[in-house]
Parts: C-alpha cells; sequence; structure tokens
C-alpha cells in the first residue's frame, strides 16, 4: 500500500498543493520553516488522520486566518482506496472511498505508519511519558484497534479520577469504576507487552548493528503496578481519596532503555541514544512488516540531521531492503550518503511543492553548485 | 413582557439537540411561510406530550397509557425476569427484537461522575422497591458496552449480591477487556441470547 497523491489545502503553511510521490524513497528538500515537516504531517494526517507532531486544537492544523482545511490521499496497491479529510474548528470529518466514516480504525487496517521526529531522541534520557508516547505509537501500528482500546482506558480513568474529587465518595461506585479501570488497563498492559514482544529480537539485532556490535540494548516494559491492578487499587484506596487521582494504570507506566545492562536513562550519550531510537524505530518497520504483512509508509522528519552519516546510511540501506514508501525532510541533500539511490525530490519553499526529478541528478546537481538554490524541472506536479 | 414571537420561537427550536441557530430559523420561517396549518397540529402535539406522556410507576418507561405502561399490564410475560436498561431508546431496541419476552426498568442514565450523575440521579432505589415486592429471579444488565454503562452494570450488581438474584450481563463486543483484533458489535438478539452470569 502506498501513497499515490496527496492533496492539501489551508493545512498548516501549505496553501494548495499537490504531491505525487515515488513508491520508494522521496526527498522533501527545503530550508527551515518552509513547510516540509507540515507536509509530512499532512501525509501522515491522509494516512492515520493525526500529524506525527501532536497537536492541542485542530485549528492549529489550519492555514493561519482560513477557517478549514483539506487533505486528499490516494492510496495504491491490491485494493486502492481514497481518504478525505476536512479539518475545521469543530473538528474533523473523514471519507474513505468517499464515504463518510466514522471509523477511523476502519483506515487503520489498511495502512500502518512508523515516524521518526527529532523531539523522539529526547525519550531515551527525558520523561517516561515521551516513552510511553513511543511504545504507544508502536502498539499501535502493530494493533489498530489499539488506540480505540487506549482511548476507552483514558475514558474511564477521567470518570474515576473525577469520582475521586467528589468531597463524599460512594464506595461501591468507586469499586465499580476501579474494576472497569483494571479490565480496561489489562487489554492495554497486554498489547503492550505483545508488542514489545513482537519488536524484541528487531531491536536487539538492530542496536548491535547500527553500533558495530559495540553495544547490545534491551527494552523493558515497567508496569506502575505488577500483578493485579485492581487489587493494588484497593490497598492505595485512602492515599488515592487523600491526593483526589489514581494512582496506579498504564498511563504511568515506563519502558526501560538499557545498555550493556544498565539503564541507559542515567548513563547514554547522545550518540548512542540516537542508535537506541533509530533501532527502535527500525525494529517497528520490521515488526510491522512482519505482523501485518503490510508495508508501513515511513516519515522521517530531519532524520539525517539528527544522525551521523553513517547511521544515516544504515536507516537508508534498511528503508531500501525493505521497499517501504519512505518521506524524508532535510535541508541539504549533501547531507545524505553520497551514493544513495535514485528517489524522487520535491523542494519545499513557502509553503509551494515543487517536483520532481531523481535524487541522484538533484544531487549531482547540488554538487555542482555553490549554494542551494538550484532548479529543477518540473513535471506535471504544481 | 413583549418577546418578539419570531425571535423566541427560533431560540426554542434550537435548544433542541441537533439543531442549530441557522436550522432553527429554516423552520420557523418555513412554518411562517409555507405551512401554518402545521403550526396548530404542533402545538396541539405537544401539547398531549405535556399532559398525557408520562414516565411508568413502575419501569420508568416513558408512556401515554396512564400510571403504568402497557408492557408493565401485560399479563403473558415472564414475570420472573427483569431487564434493566439505561435509556428509552434500549428498551424500545430490545422489544423490536422480539427476544425477551421478561419485564424492563429503564434507569434513565449511567454512572458518569464527569457528568455528575451518581446512583442517587438512576432509578434506582426504585428498582429495588421492586425486588422486593416481586418474584423476580433473574436481572439482565443490558446497559450500553461503554465504559459508564459497564461500570453502572458492576455497580448494580454488588448492590444485588445480597439478593438472592441471579444476575446477569448482556454479552456485547465490549472493547472493555475485549479482543484485540475484533472490535465488532454483536446484535442485540445474540447479545441477549449470550448474556453472562457475574
Ligand atoms: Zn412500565
Amino acid at each position: 500500500m502506498n501513497l499515490r497523491r496527496l492533496k492539501a489545502v489551508y493545512f498548516r503553511n501549505l496553501k494548495s498543493i499537490i504531491l505525487d510521490p515515488a513508491p520508494g524513497l522521496n526527498l522533501l528538500i527545503g530550508d527551515n520553516g518552509h513547510g516540509k515537516t507540515n507536509l509530512l504531517d499532512a501525509i501522515a494526517v491522509g494516512a492515520q488522520l493525526k500529524p506525527i507532531r501532536p497537536v492541542k486544537h485542530n485549528s492549529d492544523l489550519i492555514l493561519f486566518g482560513e477557517r478549514e482545511s483539506q487533505i486528499d490521499a490516494e492510496f495504491a496497491g491490491t485494493s486502492p482506496f481514497t481518504v478525505s479529510v476536512h479539518l475545521d474548528l469543530e473538528g474533523k470529518k473523514v471519507r474513505l472511498n468517499n464515504k463518510p466514516t466514522r471509523d477511523p480504525f476502519a483506515l487503520r487496517e489498511k495502512i500502518a505508519q512508523v515516524s521518526f521526529v527529532p523531539e523522539d531522541l529526547a525519550a531515551v534520557m527525558g520523561s517516561a511519558g515521551l516513552r510511553r508516547r513511543l511504545l504507544d505509537q508502536i502498539t499501535a501500528s502493530l494493533y489498530p484497534n489499539y488506540a480505540l482500546y487506549y482511548r476507552q482506558y483514558e475514558k474511564v480513568l477521567l470518570q474515576r479520577n473525577r469520582l475521586l474529587k467528589q468531597p463524599l465518595v460512594d464506595l461501591v461506585e468507586l469499586s465499580s469504576f476501579t474494576q472497569v479501570l483494571a479490565q480496561s488497563a489489562h487489554v492495554i498492559e497486554k498489547a503492550r507487552v505483545l508488542a514489545l514482544l513482537h519488536i524484541k529480537s528487531y531491536y536487539e539485532d538492530g542496536v548491535s548493528r547500527l553500533s558495530d556490535a559495540q553495544l547490545t540494548g534491551q527494552l523493558t516494559y515497567l508496569p506502575s503496578s505488577a500483578g493485579d491492578l485492581k487489587a493494588s487499587l484497593e490497598k492505595l484506596k485512602v492515599e488515592e481519596r487523600a491526593r483526589k487521582t489514581t494512582l496506579l494504570g498504564p498511563h504511568l507506566d515506563d519502558l526501560e532503555f538499557s545498555l550493556n545492562g544498565h539503564p541507559a536513562r542515567f548513563s547514554a550519550s547522545r550518540g548512542q541514544a540516537r542508535v537506541l531510537i533509530l533501532a527502535l524505530k527500525i525494529a517497528q518497520l520490521r515488526a510491522v512488516f512482519a505482523h501485518r504483512s503490510l508495508s508501513p509508509l515511513l516519515l522521517l522528519d530531519d532524520v539525517v540531521g539528527e544522525l551521523d552519516p553513517d547511521n544515516a546510511f544504515r536507516l537508508l540501506q534498511v528503508v531500501d531492503q525493505l521497499q517501504t514508501q519512505t518521506f524524508i525532510t532535510t535541508t541539504h541533500l549533501s547531507a545524505l550518503p553520497t551514493d544513495w539511490r535514485a528517489g524522487r525530490v520535491f523542494r519545499v519553499q513557502g509553503g509551494a511543492v515543487s517536483s520532481s526529478i531523481k535524487a541522484d541528478e538533484a544531487q549531482a546537481l547540488e554538487a555542482h553548485t555553490s549554494h542551494q538554490t538550484f532548479f529543477y524541472t518540473a513535471d506535471g506536479c504544481l | 413582557m413583549s418577546l418578539d414571537p419570531i425571535q423566541h420561537t427560533i431560540e426554542q427550536f434550537a435548544k433542541l439537540p441537533g439543531i442549530g441557530e441557522r436550522t432553527a430559523l429554516r423552520l420557523v420561517l418555513h412554518l411562517i411561510a409555507q405551512d401554518k396549518n402545521l403550526i396548530g397540529l404542533l402545538s396541539e402535539a405537544l401539547v398531549q406530550l405535556e399532559q398525557k406522556v408520562a414516565e411508568c410507576e413502575l419501569c420508568h418507561m416513558i408512556t401515554a397509557d396512564g400510571a403504568r405502561c402497557s408492557i408493565c399490564r401485560s399479563v403473558s410475560r415472564d414475570s420472573k425476569i427483569l431487564c434493566v436498561v439505561a435509556r428509552v431508546q434500549d428498551l424500545m431496541a430490545l422489544e423490536a427484537t422480539s427476544e425477551f419476552r421478561g419485564f424492563y426498568h429503564v434507569l434513565h442514565g449511567v454512572l458518569a461522575p464527569m457528568e455528575g450523575i451518581g446512583p442517587q440521579d438512576l432509578r434506582i432505589a426504585s428498582l429495588f422497591e421492586r425486588l422486593k415486592q416481586s418474584e423476580i429471579s433473574e436481572i439482565i444488565l443490558a446497559t450500553p458496552s461503554t465504559v459508564e454503562g459497564e461500570a453502572t452494570a458492576l455497580y448494580l450488581a454488588q448492590e444485588l449480591q445480597n439478593h438472592l438474584i441471579k444476575v446477569t450481563r448482556i454479552a456485547s463486543g465490549v472493547p472493555v477487556g475485549g479482543d484485540l483484533q475484533f472490535a465488532d458489535r454483536l446484535t442485540l438478539s445474540r447479545a441477549m441470547a449470550l448474556r453472562r452470569g457475574f
């Protein structure tokens, strides 16, 4: 399954663009602030209804001064389909094959996505929330309706927290919500454990390869409560009522990265953290490929800027092997390995996209120009 | 008090679910310009609604048949089984399947701390009153398979523990504790047939 055409109107700084990507590698080139990453967000909205960088409000996705935005995506493959997403201040309306749908999971069944944003690198040493976000992304890409279960968990959590804030708590009612919370949590935890099991060998292999066998890496799931959540919450009843919030559950779980047998959180260098995150993304890609026999869209924001050339090359090699449709943003083509295969190059400037020549030609061209502005022959895309 | 009758009517229509200011305006203009007869018919129907429709004193279903609804007055139904539903619409949906021949109890909502709805806001006290005076031996909890519906069922199941009554929960494609691969929804009649004990 791959993206054949994307149209975006009034999406972030993209006024009106059409993108006809290659089935393999696509390079989105442009200076910072011109809309490369917005284009990745537009692709992600077309594929998963969500941008790769989380936003609080829909209005953050709409071009400043406009009231609505529209994304249309056409996917090619064994059973082609189209996705249209209309965003306005009230919400989003999704059409699948031109029919309105309220079921975003129908789309997640058809297509998966693996993304990298530079902020992901902070997860190794940062807060547990950042690691949970990665864990949830992995789990959701392996289990298309995981997000549905997670949303349900968040809902019961909100209800339970509100109940704990009441001056007089009905204990039977609290126990009812505890039970629902525990049931819902169990599904989340089970999915996370299974997802980690799916990526384990790929991940360990990846860390070793990316570090020339200098590093060994392990991932460990650290649930906030070992064992029966309902029983553990029963024991915390007094404390929970004093603190007026739920003190255990999947929303507080952690994912531990370890490096040569020690927690990476305290000891990893920035370079090592890159290896771990990169290995995680590659493992996610491979696991989705193996588990769902589906090649996910790979969206990499500024990955070459954040990685050293060796790592970038290894990443691109894996991408090449898996033949998965990939979008990479970068400021310069020269940041990519020189012996790079042909892909399509799109230049993103001032919210407009111009295309497209083969990567090797663009690279040769860039090598001969002293500054960054170079000329592309347009081939029908805008 | 002199209200602008047009504006006043628009405001009343706009209070209805699913009707915004613009639709309300369209409806009011339609009544004035196209279908003045309908105004009288509508007013009459609404007055009847207000005067004749009430909650059944037993099951809390809405009824225009006096103190007790037609289901509660039925002599051919199984008085040993009681099915608890959250909303009037749920009762109607179950009746439409013709699978269930017992009696009902409508809670008029589900437990939802976020919306400020607790046990005392639902028709729960009257449910226990009913149990004292009847021969009910099984209660089917058919609240929706949402987080709140599930919590409501668990609440009732706990409260019913000390009554010598069999308590079952309607089966459903509940995402709570469900299967990761499938979140399909079972039909109501199948769900009723597959109900489980606690
Ligand atoms: Zn009745």
